[in-house]
């Protein structure tokens, strides 16, 4: 009796764990900077990713299997994502880490990647050339553009649109990404213009709330052109502070990389003549994007998503194409899958590349402009360039992946 | 001159009780988000001016009634200690509180727009602000030397046991100077939430400039408190312009100096 | 009876506690092996502070300069010099040392108020300095990429020190061994002249005493210490950042010795574990476990000014227990 008794309970909990491992969910560990100056962005991040796993839910999970979010802040703080991210990895035990707000973090965050090879998807906007260069590594993919995608579009256009530009000057964030980026764009400008005058560049550390200084020796250098990648809450702390100064009405104000649509649906009444680069353009006219600005816009109460909050969404929704293509979770063959893979997103099909795990995107720059239909300002007929045209090529970009 | 509001603060608050208030930029911190709070729920700015420093005067004044007031008998570092430990408290509980995205306070209408000096254009309360200064420097002037309960101050700083002997009532002088100084810090803390907003870690970033202020100028010196602000400033401002890169380390970099050649800063009293 | 049973406990303890710390590691999943680590670390970071604050009064608000210097010196030799572990530790020391010297030769003459304000001086300027230099700590950015060693003994199987639980028992080696070091320190001659000093300074001059080197001394000393502990994070977490030179990085051993008891020479051990401990509990509830710690080491200062390992000594039970703490006359 008590030999059938074992049998049947072991049974029993082989059929439940069977069972509880099919329904078992797919932990996704997603990482924004849920507070500072950059929590502006993060959080929405943070929320429209929700979105996104809810509606892959509602269709069925990820082949079966339900998508759990585990969200956490990483204060775009180096140490901050790497221990969160550790925990991520150690503790929760999740399946794939999405996001980090900033190169800083991100960086971070693909190390923690390699270390224990867990998968890596960086959808929040850490740009910097290291993460497909120099430091690639198998496990981290790049969603979101690389910086130079971004600069090198800028200089094109800023060349082409603004013939009569003779000085340009710069503000930009004090650290790896704000410095690429400049230094990036005059370059570029350069080639394309050689008989422009750059201004020494202005660089604001990270976490500084008081830009007067700063404004002050920007605007007395009289540029035609300001070119800044000061973004999420840094930027638009930044135009409200520098508004009083004139600055806007002496200069063409370019608001460069993901900055200017946080900058249009976060400023109102303060917002003031600029132009700008953005990854995403969210009056698009397609069933993927249209649902998740209609869905975005009733949990945000009117407001349109704004810089990679597009990216953050596509990347769950890449994750469950890639997963279902190969139909295995095999961190392995999921690599495989997504190298040279082409995936649906938001802004039409898009390519990640095999070298260096760099998606390639596309590019929307134009001038903001004041929207009738809406309470806020929008990027009225942006030029689009494809991020291919763009990318650094393969040979330049110091990344050997091992 | 926010800085003076605060170092005054700081350096009074030193020269009575003889502890270094570190829980002084975390006071300022909840001047800011007090603000934030009183203009959101008045809807005027003048109203969270005039009543934020007065909440913020009031957590200080709980804090040294029912904590730092039982360790005046205990050694100089546990002082010290339990303000590090309310530091800690103040600046979590204000982002349990208030969230931790920066709450922007709107500035009063009559003080928006800019003024033109000189060809360039000043904000209308950048400007106010450093009107302040030296107002609240004589203002604090005339109230240590001209009125009874300054006086009196001013006699328990110097010596606590012959004022206590005298008659005077020590602790509760301790407490009046420990909750003004906090005053003070509340009105730096209202006075910046228009510019800058009310945000987590403001009080951090605030604190150490003030030290050196504070060190500068001279502990227990509120002429040289102002002093120090002074210059600190001008320091930060044009060094902005000409060094922007250095100019962050230069007011640590004066302390050091300082405590080298003349510990008791430009006009403080000797000793250590 | 009852007092043979309880001296064979007593000398059994330390066995079991030796025992379990073998244990541990094996037992659990590797995420405990992290969180003790953690732990080690902070222990040896607090250990060197209370040996300038409980032993010689030197209350120090930036201790956190020759921590994040001993991490970033053993970062850059990973990175740029060779993939050891012995020469990124005896480098970090030595840097760590000296700077405790350069800095120390200036805090020291001063005391009380002015040397803590000193402190935070040297602390911010550090900070900034570590800031402006890119170049050397990638700023912001921190420095990323560093190769994590492996060690290889003659005879003995590869050490690879990326693995959480070989580094569980790396570190626990090492920060024993320091203790061990500390504890002579701490009983020798020059121990008792720190306490000496701590009591009363004007005592110790008149008693002809050198008390500027004697402190300045103590302060290298637990530079040296912090410095080795920050070299012990950077193959823990692979990278190193600006936060390890940071204000509120000098206040964690401060907090952790008072919370411990800054009078017990292990207090600073109790109070790491408690600290680690409150800290990842609280994290999984709750985000503010600040608050909380802030709420503890108030009612510590104001109520147990011996810290935990003072409360529990003053039961007789745990007297045994606490014994390993080993008082400080």
């Amino acid at each position: 009796m008590r030999a059938v008794a074992i049998a049947i309970c072991l049974v029993l909990v082989c059929a439940v764990t069977v069972f509880a491992a099919g329904q078992e969910p797919v932990k996704i560990g997603v990482m924004y900077a849920l507070s500072g100056p950059l929590g502006v962005l993060g959080t929405d991040q943070a929320k429209v990713s929700k979105i996104a796993a809810d509606q892959i839910n509602k269709e069925g999970g990820i082949l079966g299997r339900p998508v759990e979010l585990l969200i956490r802040d990483d204060e775009a703080s180096p140490s901050t994502a790497a221990r969160v991210a550790r925990k991520l990895v150690l503790e929760d035990k999740v399946n794939f880490i999405v996001g980090a707000n900033g190169s800083p973090a991100g960086m971070s965050v693909a190390e923690v990647a390699s270390r224990f090879k867990t998968l890596y998807l960086s959808a929040g906007g850490a740009m910097t050339e290291l993460m497909t260069g120099k430091n690639c590594n198998r496990y981290t993919f790049r969603i979101n553009h690389s910086g130079a995608q971004f600069y090198r579009a800028d200089a094109t256009y800023v060349a082409s649109t603004f013939p009569d530009v003779k000085t340009v000057a710069g503000i930009n964030p004090d650290y790896s990404y704000g410095h690429e980026m400049w230094d990036g764009f005059t370059s570029e400008l350069k080639k394309k213009k050689p008989d422009v005058q750059v201004v020494p560049g202005v660089f604001v550390p990270m976490a500084e709330k008081d830009y007067t200084n700063y404004i002050a020796s920007v605007v007395d250098k009289k540029p035609d052109l300001v070119y800044s990648v000061l973004w999420s809450g840094s930027g638009v702390a930044f135009v409200k502070q520098a508004k009083p100064y004139g600055m806007f009405d002496k200069s063409r104000f370019f608001l460069a990389a993901a900055a200017l649509t946080t900058a249009m649906t976060t400023l109102g009444n303060d917002m003031v003549r600029m132009w700008g680069s953005e990854p995403e353009d969210w009056q698009m006219d397609n069933p993927m994007n249209k649902r998740m600005v209609t869905d975005w816009m009733k949990e945000s109460g009117g407001k349109p998503p704004h810089a990679y909050m597009g990216h953050s969404y596509a990347t769950l929704f890449i994750l469950k194409q890639v997963i279902e293509r190969v139909k295995s979770f095999d961190t392995e063959k999921i690599i495989a899958g997504l190298e040279g893979g082409t995936f649906d997103t938001p802004w039409g099909k898009m390519t990640i590349r095999k070298g260096d795990h760099q998606a390639m995107g596309k590019i929307f720059i134009g001038e903001a402009m004041p929207n009738p239909k809406y309470q806020f300002w929008t990027l009225s007929n942006p030029k689009v360039i494809p991020a291919e045209d763009v990318s650094l090529p393969m040979s330049e970009t110091g990344c050997v992946m091992k | 001159m926010l800085l003076f509001l605060l170092a005054s603060g700081l350096t009074l608050i030193f020269g009575v009780l003889r502890v270094i208030n570190f829980a002084h930029g975390s006071l300022y911190m909840l001047g800011a988000y007090f603000t934030y709070s009183v203009a959101v729920f008045s809807g005027s700015y003048w109203v969270s001016l005039l009543a934020a420093p007065v909440f913020v005067a009031c957590a200080a004044g709980l804090i040294e009634r029912f904590f730092l007031r039982r360790l005046y008998v205990r050694e100089h570092e546990f002082q010290l200690l339990l303000l590090y430990s309310f530091v800690l408290i103040i600046d979590d509980a204000t982002k349990a509180f208030w969230g931790t995205s920066i709450r922007m306070v709107p500035k009063p209408a009559a003080l928006t727009g800019s003024i033109e000096i000189l060809g360039r254009a000043f904000p209308t309360y950048t400007l106010l602000i450093i009107g302040l200064g030296p107002l609240v420097a004589l203002a604090l002037f005339l109230a240590l030397n001209g009125t009874k309960i300054g006086r009196q101050v001013v006699a328990a700083s110097l010596d606590r046991e012959a004022a206590s002997a005298v008659g005077l009532n020590v602790p509760f002088l301790y407490s009046v100077v420990f909750v003004f100084g906090a005053w003070l810090s509340g009105v730096g803390g209202a006075v910046v939430a228009p510019l800058r907003g009310a945000s987590p870690g403001m009080g951090m970033e605030i604190i150490i400039m003030s030290f050196a202020v504070v060190i500068v100028g001279g502990l227990g010196s509120i002429w040289g408190a102002f002093l120090g602000a002074l210059l600190l400033g001008e320091v930060l401002a044009f060094g902005t312009l000409i060094v922007p890169n250095l100019i962050v380390l230069l007011p640590y970099a004066i302390m050091i100096l300082i405590f080298l050649v003349r510990p008791q800063g430009l006009l403080g009293r000797g000793g250590g | 009876m009852k007092d043979r049973s309880a001296s064979f406990v007593r000398r059994l303890l330390p066995f079991l506690a030796a025992g379990a710390l073998v244990v541990y590691p094996l037992a659990l999943p590797r995420f405990y092996s992290s969180l003790a680590i953690e732990i080690f670390i902070m222990a040896l970071f607090a250990l060197s502070f209370n040996l300038m604050f409980g032993y010689a009064g030197m209350l120090s608000f930036g201790h956190a300069v020759f921590y994040g210097i001993g991490a970033y010196t053993a970062a850059l030799v990973l990175k740029h010099a060779a993939e050891s572990m012995a020469l990124a530790i005896a480098c970090s020391m030595a840097v760590s040392f000296v700077a405790a010297l350069v800095i120390g030769f200036i805090c020291v003459r001063f005391t009380r108020t002015y040397f803590i304000m000193l402190t935070v001086a040297f602390g911010e300027l550090v900070y900034v300095i570590g800031h402006r230099l890119v170049g050397v700590t990638g700023g912001d950015d921190g420095l990323v990429g560093i190769p994590i060693p492996q060690i290889s003994l003659p005879g003995l199987p590869v050490i690879d020190l990326s693995n959480m639980r070989v580094y569980y028992y790396f570190s626990l080696v090492i920060v024993a061994a320091a203790a061990v070091v500390l504890r002579i320190i701490v009983k020798s001659r020059f121990g008792h002249v720190l306490r000496a000093i701590r009591d009363s300074q004007q005592r110790a001059l008149f008693l002809g005493l050198n008390v500027r080197r004697h402190l300045l001394l103590c302060y290298a000393l637990a530079g040296l210490f912090a410095g080795l502990a920050g070299a012990l994070l950077v193959p823990f977490e692979g990278m190193v950042s600006l936060e390890t030179l940071h204000f509120s990085t000098s206040g964690n051993p401060i907090i952790v010795s008072i919370l411990g008891g800054t009078q017990f020479f292990l207090g600073p051990v109790v109070g790491a574990a408690i600290f680690i401990l409150v800290k990842d509990t609280v994290q999984n509830v709750a985000e503010f476990w600040m608050l909380w710690m802030g709420i503890i080491l108030v009612a510590t200062v104001m109520f147990l000014p011996g810290g935990v390992v003072g409360f529990v000594a003053r039961f007789k039970p745990f007297r045994s227990a606490a014994g390993i703490a080993k008082k400080e006359e």
